[in-house]
């Protein structure tokens, strides 16, 4: 595995150098190093369902797998072997953890310094104690529910539902960083999300698959002619009913940028390619489109771009482990070969991948071999800008009932989805003054960057 | 026509107001109105003004300098006594305040007559009918279902913003609601004007796409000639079509079970496919809904019940338990709400999905799973907030809004929901817990699991005393009676097959029914969907107000075009197309739906779920779907046993083609709810005088592909 690693790494390289030197010698360099020198790119990967971060890093010392094994032993159906573990130790520390032994590609990139945990995190409206929890001191509403635990994460608003997520926040005050841009800045390959709405921006949404091309629009002749004038002019009349004109709209938005988008999306990139070859996964499939759009970024003029993609099925009630296996190596899979394009590509110091999640799940199993919606949860950043080899934010005390279990090993989290978004945004180009913009709640905790990047 | 001819005419119109079964005869006794009300605007004053004398119009058309305009709302009126139940509608001018009066009451009119310093007296307006009194209406009268109910509103001028005063008439109730957040007072009906031959097409056309999976060329002539309630009790006491049933399957594959190529294909020849994914299910599910008839608004109820009651392929997807499952939603789609949640709670394929089979009390180690107890009260029943009966939500001193339920009542009725297995398969012996998935049927109790001790759910106690089932039963109840079950479930289902955002007063309507059929029944869906149907804010022969109506889903968009074509099909390429256009049928991405209900617009803030899978993406795989079905060749699947393919019987269409005027008028019909505007008509009628008359089957093909993709055909209002 190591040695695959390296050789692969050492293949990367010489491609890009080769690219790089191709462009060289078309006096393009240096419009080159301009584009990456002054481009960022933020991708997240959203796991739909809560995945049990209890079971994707665990203590892997004696004393971490003990408390590990107090709750989570044979007998609860979803224990994960000490022996199994992918081990790693954060920078600074003197403990030991592992990740779940699907990781086994992105694991490397732990010790190499790609890779950081940022370890219970969760929806918050200011630093909360136990305490305060039992006594429903501004608690983020409806806690445990899927949708609305969906929508905390990807809004960064715990007190009230708002339309708009902290992704499409970004977009909004980046955006002028795109002058002229053929895209919006935020690009979903999974649909339509809340993240990705901005107050001022609104995402565009693409297919993973397949093309990106009106049907029977390409000929010439009278009647397609007609027809697709007709079909313009019925996407452009006025309507007196505002679902006419956002069904107008959508249709209209995909026509127009079809031209731009479709190239890319079913066009072959050689330099990503490869290091998704056999990796079919729907998430694979996504971050391959992600990578594809990235180098295309001269094409779009795009300086900042932000993409969302997604995996579903982690709400593991039951069957657990298997399921989080075959989702973890998929996700795991696609992650490595992301990273390893974005290096192919020349761009992975610009490029920062991120996971955000529903929820985490109890740490006491539930019947079937499985886990129960929870609260604080461990997540991933991945690449080259990360200061990666750490742990950031504070792994949690896992007592059962001890002080941050609110119930069945629920983790009250003492990390805020605010001071993640925060740092993310910060690194993306988002002024210390548009923070609260961003992020209107950040003044509620005392640090904003979690200094992961 | 003579008087006598007239009045006895007449005669039975009163009748049949008393027998709703009959009602719909009033639809041909009425004599057709001669006159239209044309409803005009003066911006600069903020006034409305409503005439039906030809005269006025030309003069106010005249003034078009100063403002005057027309709103575009017409209505249709008697010029005369032609039919004698008609009573004059006077009207009078108020001209210190510069505003028009008008009503059919005589007692108003003789009210007003009497104060001539005040109103001057302009005669007669038109001719129109009467209210009657009708206590379970919102303004406690009523029209028969076949007149057009316009409501009046008046603003007093006291709010400058609203401009001086003037009073607004509405045919659309939705509409009318909105002009209290203007504050204009909501003054209730004023009269009942009868619908045009055009608008009661137009009316059969809206309750096609809201009660059907769309309408085939002839639907409206059948139901206009069988009559909206005749039509309607049809369909609600028809009988379910039934998939093809099968057995139970292994969920592990045995190597014998393969896709077999080679020929001759048999009915086991896909042994694969038609075990091991719901092929099947999925192609059968669209030719019920493209080829049937008699049980249209069963099917589309049900096909709502599997958005709301969700087992999806991605948990569950073993097609001999969903076809099971599937079935029982028809089955009961109608039936009680109570026994529709208890055979759903209990049915393999929903405790496979969201892990209630083999659910296990505490043993110190494991807790109960809390999936199910969690689902069922936050999607499946109550909703996460506690609602008033016209589903806004109650709110707490300080202004939020208040939960329904706590994280202890989910733990306490996973607790009830423990002890129940896998129906035995037929010839094995039943185990402490059936190991063997088998999702066709109904779990069996295994009370060695089952958590035994008392629990509280929603502040009522389930008793340790009674058995596992009955503890089943008494939690179901309570949630049943909680008083959220009516406004949530109501409100889910108007969403489904009339507007994503009902007014308040809809929802309340509907879920006070669903509270008492009018027999003292809770929860007679057959009830509550005819309320739905029969609404004042669903019925009538166009919506004005802004927000109203909803997206087709991918679904519906393609049926109600496959119908429209007058498609016959086997199913198989629906099943894909409608998968290729972000709904594949049964496969739900989660529990969530593929769109919830809650869903709203961002920049408008409106309630539309549909939305929520409507993106640039998706809409290019819907326009390409579209042309497909309208410009493809769809050919026989070869590897379906029995395979028929889809024949399209554009014949009403083509036979018209010469004429594209012609042509659009039924497509309307079938696509547009009987409602287009002429911008959109004269679009699409330019794109069909591109193609030769000579080739009426390209002219055809033209005019669907558009109107397929026309946004007032996408959306149902």
């Amino acid at each position: 595995m190591a040695h695959t690693h390296t050789r692969r790494h050492f293949l990367q390289s010489a491609a890009a150098f080769a690219s790089v030197n191709a462009l060289a010698s078309l006096g393009l360099q240096s419009a080159y190093a301009q584009s990456v020198s002054d481009y960022k790119a933020l991708v997240c990967v959203f796991l739909y369902g809560g995945n049990d971060g209890n079971n994707t890093i665990i203590g892997a010392d004696s004393a971490g797998y003990a408390a590990y094994n107090a709750v989570r032993g044979s007998e609860s159906g979803i224990n994960i072997a000490q022996s199994e573990l992918l081990q790693f130790q954060p920078r600074g520390s003197n403990r030991v953890f592992g990740f779940h032994p699907s990781l086994d590609r992105i694991h490397p990139l732990f010790a190499s310094g790609q890779l950081a945990v940022l370890a219970n995190v969760g929806p918050l409206n200011q630093p909360l104690t136990k305490a305060q929890y039992q006594s429903a001191v501004d608690v983020p509403y409806q806690l445990f529910s899927h949708a609305d635990q969906q929508a905390q994460w990807q809004s960064a608003d715990s007190r009230e539902l708002t339309p708009y997520g902290w992704g499409g926040r970004i977009a909004d005050s980046v955006a002028s960083r795109n002058a002229g841009a053929t895209l919006p800045v935020v690009t979903s390959f999974a649909g339509t999300h809340k993240f990705n709405q901005g107050v001022e921006t609104s995402p565009l949404a693409l297919p993973a698959t397949g093309s990106f091309l009106l049907s029977g629009s390409t000929a010439t002749d009278t009647a397609t002619t007609a027809r697709m004038q007709a079909l313009r002019s019925l996407l452009g009349q006025s309507a007196d009913n505002v679902l006419l004109t956002e069904t107008a709209n959508g249709l209209a938005n995909a026509i127009n940028l079809s031209g731009v988008v479709n190239p890319i999306l079913t066009g072959t990139n050689t330099t990503v390619a490869p290091f998704f070859n056999g990796n079919t996964t729907g998430i694979a499939t996504q971050l391959q489109q992600v990578a594809k759009m990235i180098a295309a970024r001269d094409t779009f003029g795009v300086k900042r771009q932000m993409f969302f993609v997604s995996l579903g099925g982690f709400d593991t009630h039951a069957n657990q482990l298997a399921t989080q296996a075959t989702l973890l190596t998929q996700l795991d899979d696609a992650l490595a070969s992301f990273y390893q394009a974005t290096v192919a590509l020349g761009v992975a110091n610009q490029v920062t991948t991120f996971t955000q999640s529903d929820f985490g799940r109890t740490f006491k199993a539930a019947a079937g071999g499985g886990s129960d919606h929870a609260w604080g949860n461990h997540h991933l950043i991945l690449g080259g800008a990360v200061k990666g080899g750490a742990m950031y934010g504070a792994w949690p005390d896992m007592t059962l009932n001890g002080n941050q279990d609110v119930g069945e090993g629920r983790w009250l989290p003492t990390t805020s989805v605010d001071q993640y978004a925060a740092t993310l945004a910060s690194w993306f180009g988002v002024s210390a003054t548009d923070l609260t913009r961003v992020v209107p709640n950040i003044n509620a905790f005392p640090n904003q960057n979690l200094g992961f990047l | 026509m003579s008087s006598l001819f007239s009045r006895a005419i007449a005669c039975v119109a009163r009748v049949a107001l008393l027998l709703p079964v009959v009602l719909s005869a009033q639809a041909f006794a009425q004599t057709s109105p001669d006159a239209t009300i044309v409803e005009f605007y003066l911006a600069p004053q903020n006034k409305y003004f409503l005439t039906s004398k030809p005269s006025e119009w030309a003069v106010l058309d005249g003034l078009s300098a100063n403002g005057w305009r027309r709103t575009g709302l017409t209505y249709a009126a008697y010029s005369g006594e032609a039919d004698p139940a008609a009573k004059p509608v006077c009207r009078f001018f108020h001209p210190g305040v510069v505003t028009h009066f008008y009503s059919i009451d005589p007692a108003e009119c003789a009210l007003l007559r009497s104060l001539p310093r005040d109103f001057v007296d302009e005669g007669i307006a038109w001719y129109a009918y009467q209210p009657v009194v009708n206590a379970s209406e919102p303004s406690g009268k009523s029209c028969a279902s076949s007149n057009t109910a316009l409501f009046r509103t008046f603003n007093n001028g006291a709010i400058l913003s609203n401009g001086p005063a003037n009073h607004r008439y509405f045919g659309d109730y939705t509409f009318y609601q909105t002009y209290a957040a203007k504050g204009y007072a909501l003054e209730g009906l004023a009269m009942c004007l009868p619908q045009t031959a055009v608008e009661k097409r137009a009316d059969i056309s809206r309750l096609l796409y809201q009660a059907s999976f769309g309408a085939r060329p002839g639907d409206v002539d059948t139901v206009l000639s069988q009559g909206i309630n005749a039509w309607l009790n049809a369909q609600l006491n028809s009988t379910p079509t039934r998939y093809t049933e099968q057995s139970y399957w292994p969920l592990t594959r045995p190597d014998t079970c393969v896709n077999n190529t080679t020929p001759p294909l048999t009915a086991t020849s896909y042994c694969q496919r038609d075990n091991y994914s719901l092929f099947q299910p999925q192609r059968e599910f669209f030719k019920h809904a493209i080829n049937q008839q008699n049980d249209q608004l069963i099917q589309r109820v049900a096909w709502a019940w599997s958005q709301f009651f969700v087992v999806s392929g991605v948990e569950a997807g073993m097609p001999y338990g969903m076809i099971d499952y599937q079935q029982m939603l028809r089955d009961n789609a109608l039936g009680n709400f109570r026994e529709l949640m208890k055979k759903v709670t209990l049915h393999a394929a929903m405790g496979r999905m969201l892990d209630m089979v083999n659910n296990r009390k505490p043993d110190g180690t494991v807790e109960p799973n809390e999936n199910y107890a969690r689902e069922l009260l936050q999607l499946f029943s109550l909703g996460v907030y506690q609602l008033n009966q016209d589903g806004t939500y109650k709110r707490g001193s300080n202004g939020v809004a208040l939960d329904t339920y706590t994280q202890e009542d989910v733990e306490n009725l996973a607790h009830i929901f423990t002890g129940w297995t896998y129906p035995t398969v037929a010839g094995q012996t039943p185990r402490a817990l059936n190991g063997t998935a088998n999702t066709k049927g109904y779990m069996e109790e295994r009370i060695a699991f089952h958590f035994t001790g008392a629990k509280d759910l929603l502040g009522q106690r389930i008793d340790a005393a009674l058995s596992q089932s009955a503890r089943l039963d008494r939690a179901l109840d309570i949630i049943f009676q909680h008083p959220n079950a009516a406004p949530f479930v109501s409100r889910f289902l108007i969403q489904q097959l009339v507007t994503g955002q009902p007014s308040p007063s809809y929802v309340k309507r509907v879920a006070d029914v669903f509270v008492n059929n009018g027999s003292g029944v809770r929860g007679d869906m057959k009830a509550v969907v005819r309320a739905i149907l029969l609404d004042i804010e669903a019925r009538g022969a166009a919506k004005w107000e802004p927000n109203y109506g909803h997206q087709s889903e991918p679904v519906l968009a393609l049926t109600r075009l496959a119908r429209a074509m007058g498609a016959t099909t086997d199913g198989v390429y629906f099943r894909g197309a409608t998968a290729a256009s972000g709904q594949n049928v049964f496969f739900a991405p989660s529990v969530f739906n593929y769109y919830p209900p809650d869903y709203t617009l961002t920049k408008s803030g409106v309630n539309s779920p549909e939305f929520a899978i409507y993106n640039s993406a998706t809409a290019m795989n819907r326009a390409n779907v579209a042309y497909n079905t309208t410009y493809g060749n769809i050919t026989v699947d070869p590897s379906v046993f029995g395979a028929t393919g889809t024949q399209f019987n554009l014949t009403s269409l083509t036979s018209v083609a010469s004429s594209p005027a012609t042509l659009v008028d039924r497509i309307t019909e079938t696509l547009f709810g009987g409602r287009i505007s002429a911008q959109a008509r004269s679009t699409i009628e330019n794109a069909i005088n591109a193609v030769p008359s000579t080739d009426s089957t390209a002219r055809v093909r033209m005019a669907l592909y558009l109107s397929a993709l026309a946004p007032e055909s996408v959306v149902l209002r």
